[in-house]
C-alpha cells in the first residue's frame, strides 16, 4: 500500500473533509457566541438549570473557543491543509514548470480559441516580425523549430496557479504565530501611580503570580483630556524605562498608541484615582528673585489633603482644605496659604489650572490635580510579526488566486507551398473572455503589421 | 452647505436613477440610459461630497475623524460602495439591465440611513480607543467586501427567480446593447466574481480589524461575539469557493449559498449589534 492508498491520508486530502472540518467550525463558533462565555458556574445553573449547565461545562462550551475539541478542529483543519497541499502543489508545480514548447500543431488547430491567418511573404520575414509583435507587447517568446512548423510559445503569471496555496500556507502561519504567541508570550497588568516605578506586573492568567520585569518602568503623569460635552477625548501616560538608575527611553502612550521596549509592549488600558493623593505644582516670582530664574518651575510633589505642607524653597506653608464636590478628581480645590509675607489666605483652584496668588511683590503659582495611577496591559507576543506576515501572504495570495490568471499563447507558423499559415492559439486558466480579448488584441496588432501582408482567415 | 442636505439629496438622485433604470427596461429607450447612468454617477457624486463634508464638519466641531465611526456614516459610505460597484458591473458587462436592481438597495440603504430613528445621525466624539487610522481602514475594507455580498445575494435572488420561472427562454432573446438581458450563465459568474472579490476584502477587513485590536488592546484576536461572526461569515464564503472551484457547484446552488452568506453578513454587521453582546460600539447607541 502506497502512501497515497493510505485511507487516512487520503481523508486529509480531500476537500471533502475540509467541507467537513469548516462547517464544524462554523457551527460551533456560532454556539459559542449565543452562549455566554467564560462565566462562572453559577451564572449557567440560573440561565438553564442545574443539569444543562454541567453539560454545557463539561462538553466545553462555556470556554469555547479555549476548548480541547475546538482547538482540535483548528489542528484538523492545518493537517488537511498540509497534506492536501503536499498531495497538489508538486502537480502544479510540475504543471509551472512544463515544456509548451512540445505542443503538437494539430492539438492548436483544434482549439476553440484560435485565431488563423494567411501570408505570401516568406516565413523568415513572418517569424522575426511576429517575433518582435509580441515582444513589443510584453510577451517574452521561447521558440522551437519542428519538421514541418515553426513554434512561438509565450506565457504569463505562471505562478498565479500557486495563489490558492499561498493561502493555505497563510492560514499555517497565521495559526503558528498564534501558537507561538501563547506559548511563548503572556500578558500581564501593573498600575503605576504617578511619580513611581515598578520591577514586576502581574499576570492576567493567575493574579496570584508576579512576573519580574527586566528593567524599571516609572510613570512621570497621566492625565485625560475631555471633550466638551464631558466624553474622555485620550488618555495618556509618560513612561521611563530605566536601566539601573539611568533613563533609558521616554515616551509618552495612548489608548492607540503603546511604548514597546525589551520585547515587551505596554498598553494605556485603565486608571485609577490614588485615594487622598494631590499632585500640587507651586512656583514661586519675585522681582528681587531676578538673579534666579524667572518663571522657576516648581517640583511636582504628591501630598494629601487636610494636612499642612511646607513649600521648602519659599518659606510657605498651604494645605488643601477642600477636594471638590464631585469626587472624580476634577477640583475645584480650597487650599489654606500662609507665608511670611502677610496674614494666611484662602482661595480656590481649579482643576489642572495654575492659580496665582499675590503677595506683596511676589506671586505664586498653584497647579493642582488629582494623582492617578496609570493601569496598563503589558503584553509579550513573540509570535505576533508571525502572524502579520501570514495576513501579507494571505492577501497577496488571494490576489494571485481571485484576480491573476494563468495565460499562455503559441503561435505556430506552417509553410505549405507558397502560402505561410500563422496560427494564433492559448489559454487562460481564469478570465477566459478577458482573454479572448488579449488574443484580438494580439491579432489587430499582427494585422496592423504591414511587412507581415496577414490575412485572417 | 451642510453634509445632510447633500446626503439628503444623494438619497433622492439614487432613487431617480433607479427609476430610470426601471423605465429603462420597460422602454427600452437608449437615451434613459444615459440619463440613468448619469444620475447614478451624480449621486455617487453628491454622496462623495455628502461624506467629504461630514469629514470637515468634524474637524470644525473640534473633533476630527474620518466619517467612518458609527452606524449612520457606515451606512452613507455603503451606499457609495454598492453605487460605485454597480457602476463598475455595467462598465463591464456593458449592461445596464441590473441597474434599477442594484440601485435601489443603494437608494433603500440611504433612505434607512437618512430615515431610521434606530441610530444617531450626530457627528459624536469618538472614544480614544476609536481614534485610529485603523479603523478607518478596518470600516473601509469590510464596508467594500459587504457591498459585494449584497450585490451577489440580490442577483442570486435574482438568479432563483429566473431559473424558477418558465419564461426564461423567451426574454433571453437580445436586446439593443444598452438594454441587454443577462442570460442565467452571465448572472451566475458575476455572483462568483463578486463573491471572489468581497470575500479579499472581508479578510482584508478581519486583518486591518485585528491589527487595529493589537494596537489598542495588545490582543488581535478575542473572540468577541462581532469578530466570530465575522469568522464564520468568511468560512460560509471560503466554502463556496471551494464547493464552485473544486466541485463545480454553480447555478442554483451557488445562488443559495450567496443568500446564506449574505445572511451571516447581515447578522456579523447588524445583528450582533442588537441580539449579542461585545467590543463594537457601532449600534443604537
Ligand atoms: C478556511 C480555510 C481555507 C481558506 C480561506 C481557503 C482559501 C482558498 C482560496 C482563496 C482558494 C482559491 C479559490 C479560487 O481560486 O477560487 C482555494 C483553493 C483551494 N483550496 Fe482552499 N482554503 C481553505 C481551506 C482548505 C482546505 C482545508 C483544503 C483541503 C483540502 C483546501 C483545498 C483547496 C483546493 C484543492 C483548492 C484549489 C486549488 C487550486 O487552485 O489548484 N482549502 N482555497
Amino acid at each position: 500500500m502506497t502512501l497515497k492508498e493510505n485511507p487516512i491520508v487520503e481523508l486529509f486530502s480531500s476537500v471533502r473533509f475540509a467541507f467537513f472540518i469548516i462547517s464544524l467550525l462554523v457551527v460551533t463558533s456560532i454556539i459559542g457566541t449565543i452562549l455566554p462565555q467564560g462565566q462562572p458556574l453559577g451564572l449557567y445553573m440560573e440561565k438553564y438549570g442545574q443539569a444543562n449547565a454541567i453539560i454545557l461545562e463539561i462538553l466545553g462550551f462555556t470556554n469555547t473557543y479555549t476548548s480541547i475539541w475546538f482547538q482540535s478542529l483548528l489542528l484538523l483543519l492545518c493537517l488537511n491543509l498540509v497534506v492536501c497541499s503536499l498531495d497538489r502543489i508538486p502537480q502544479v508545480i510540475k504543471f509551472i514548470k512544463k515544456d509548451n514548447l512540445g505542443a503538437d500543431i494539430a492539438k492548436l488547430k483544434r482549439n476553440k480559441d484560435k485565431i488563423v491567418f494567411t501570408s505570401k511573404g516568406d516565413t523568415q520575414t513572418v517569424e522575426t516580425a511576429v517575433h518582435a509583435a509580441l515582444d513589443q507587447k510584453g510577451w517574452k517568446t521561447h521558440s522551437k523549430r519542428n519538421a514541418n512548423f515553426f513554434l512561438l510559445f509565450s506565457e504569463k503569471g505562471a505562478w498565479s496557479r500557486l495563489g490558492a496555496y499561498l493561502v493555505h500556507v497563510s492560514i499555517l502561519v497565521i495559526l503558528f504565530g498564534a501558537v507561538i504567541g501563547s506559548t511563548f508570550g503572556f500578558k500581564a497588568f501593573v498600575m503605576v501611580p504617578e511619580g513611581e516605578a515598578v520591577n514586576s506586573i502581574t499576570s492576567r492568567k493567575d493574579e496570584q503570580t508576579q512576573i519580574p520585569l527586566p528593567f524599571t518602568l516609572r510613570c512621570d503623569a497621566f492625565d485625560i483630556d475631555y471633550y466638551a460635552n464631558g466624553m474622555p477625548k485620550e488618555y495618556r501616560s509618560d513612561l521611563v524605562a530605566l536601566e539601573g538608575d539611568k533613563e533609558v527611553v521616554k515616551k509618552q502612550i495612548t489608548v492607540n498608541d503603546p511604548f514597546n521596549y525589551s520585547g515587551l509592549t505596554f498598553y494605556q488600558s485603565s486608571y485609577e484615582p490614588v485615594s487622598n493623593q494631590y499632585t500640587v505644582q507651586i512656583t514661586k516670582q519675585s522681582p528681587s528673585g531676578e538673579k534666579n530664574q524667572k518663571n522657576r518651575i516648581g517640583q511636582k510633589k504628591y501630598v494629601a489633603p487636610f494636612k499642612k505642607h511646607t513649600v521648602q524653597d519659599y518659606q510657605a506653608r498651604y494645605e488643601i482644605i477642600g477636594t471638590g464636590a464631585d469626587g472624580h478628581g476634577h477640583g475645584p480645590y480650597k487650599i489654606w496659604f500662609d507665608d511670611e509675607l502677610g496674614e494666611p489666605v484662602e482661595f480656590i483652584a481649579e482643576d489642572k489650572q495654575p492659580t496665582t496668588i499675590k503677595r506683596g511683590d511676589t506671586s505664586y503659582s498653584f497647579t493642582m490635580k488629582q494623582r492617578f495611577a496609570t493601569g496598563l496591559q503589558v503584553v509579550k507576543d513573540p509570535g505576533v510579526w508571525i502572524v502579520y506576515g501570514g495576513f501579507g501572504l494571505m492577501l497577496v495570495g488571494m490576489y494571485m488566486a481571485f484576480f491573476m490568471s494563468h495565460r499562455r499563447l503559441w503561435i505556430a507558423i506552417e509553410k505549405t507551398g507558397a502560402i505561410v499559415t500563422l496560427i494564433l492559439s492559448g489559454s487562460a486558466n481564469k478570465n477566459q473572455a478577458g482573454f479572448s480579448k488579449t488574443l484580438e488584441d494580439i491579432a489587430h496588432g499582427l494585422l496592423n503589421e504591414k511587412t507581415l501582408k496577414l490575412r485572417r482567415m | 452647505m451642510d453634509s445632510s442636505l447633500f446626503l439628503g439629496y444623494t438619497t433622492f438622485i439614487y432613487l431617480a436613477a433607479t427609476v430610470c433604470y426601471a423605465a429603462l427596461t420597460v422602454f427600452r429607450v437608449e437615451r434613459l440610459g444615459l440619463f440613468a447612468t448619469g444620475l447614478t454617477i451624480i449621486g455617487i457624486l453628491t454622496n462623495s461630497i455628502g461624506i467629504g463634508l461630514r469629514w470637515n464638519e468634524s474637524y470644525q466641531q473640534g473633533i476630527g475623524y474620518v466619517p467612518l465611526s458609527n452606524m449612520y456614516e457606515s451606512l452613507v459610505f455603503f451606499a457609495w460602495t454598492i453605487a460605485v460597484v454597480y457602476l463598475a458591473i455595467e462598465y463591464i458587462y456593458k449592461t445596464k439591465y441590473l441597474g434599477s436592481y442594484i440601485v435601489s438597495f443603494a437608494f433603500i440603504t440611504m433612505a434607512y440611513a437618512s430615515f431610521s430613528t434606530e441610530f444617531s445621525k450626530e457627528i459624536k466624539p469618538l472614544l480614544p480607543a476609536l481614534q485610529s487610522n485603523w479603523l478607518a481602514a478596518h470600516v473601509i475594507t469590510c464596508f467594500i467586501g459587504y457591498a459585494a455580498f449584497t450585490i451577489a445575494a440580490g442577483l442570486a435572488i435574482l438568479y432563483l427567480a429566473r431559473a424558477g420561472g418558465s419564461a426564461e427562454k423567451a426574454r433571453a432573446k437580445p436586446q439593443a446593447s444598452g438594454t441587454m438581458i443577462l442570460d442565467l450563465q452571465q448572472l451566475d459568474i458575476i455572483i462568483y466574481k463578486m463573491i471572489m472579490f468581497g470575500f479579499l476584502w472581508l479578510t482584508a477587513g478581519i486583518v486591518t480589524g485585528a491589527i487595529w485590536a493589537n494596537s489598542a488592546w495588545g490582543t488581535y484576536w478575542s473572540w468577541d461575539p462581532k469578530e466570530t461572526w465575522s469568522l464564520i461569515t468568511w468560512f460560509i464564503y471560503a466554502l463556496a469557493l471551494h464547493a464552485r472551484y473544486t466541485r463545480g457547484w454553480s447555478g442554483t446552488r451557488m445562488a443559495w449559498i450567496a443568500l446564506v452568506g449574505f445572511l451571516s453578513v447581515l447578522f456579523t454587521y447588524y445583528g450582533v449589534n442588537f441580539l449579542l453582546s461585545g467590543l463594537h460600539s457601532y449600534g443604537g447607541k
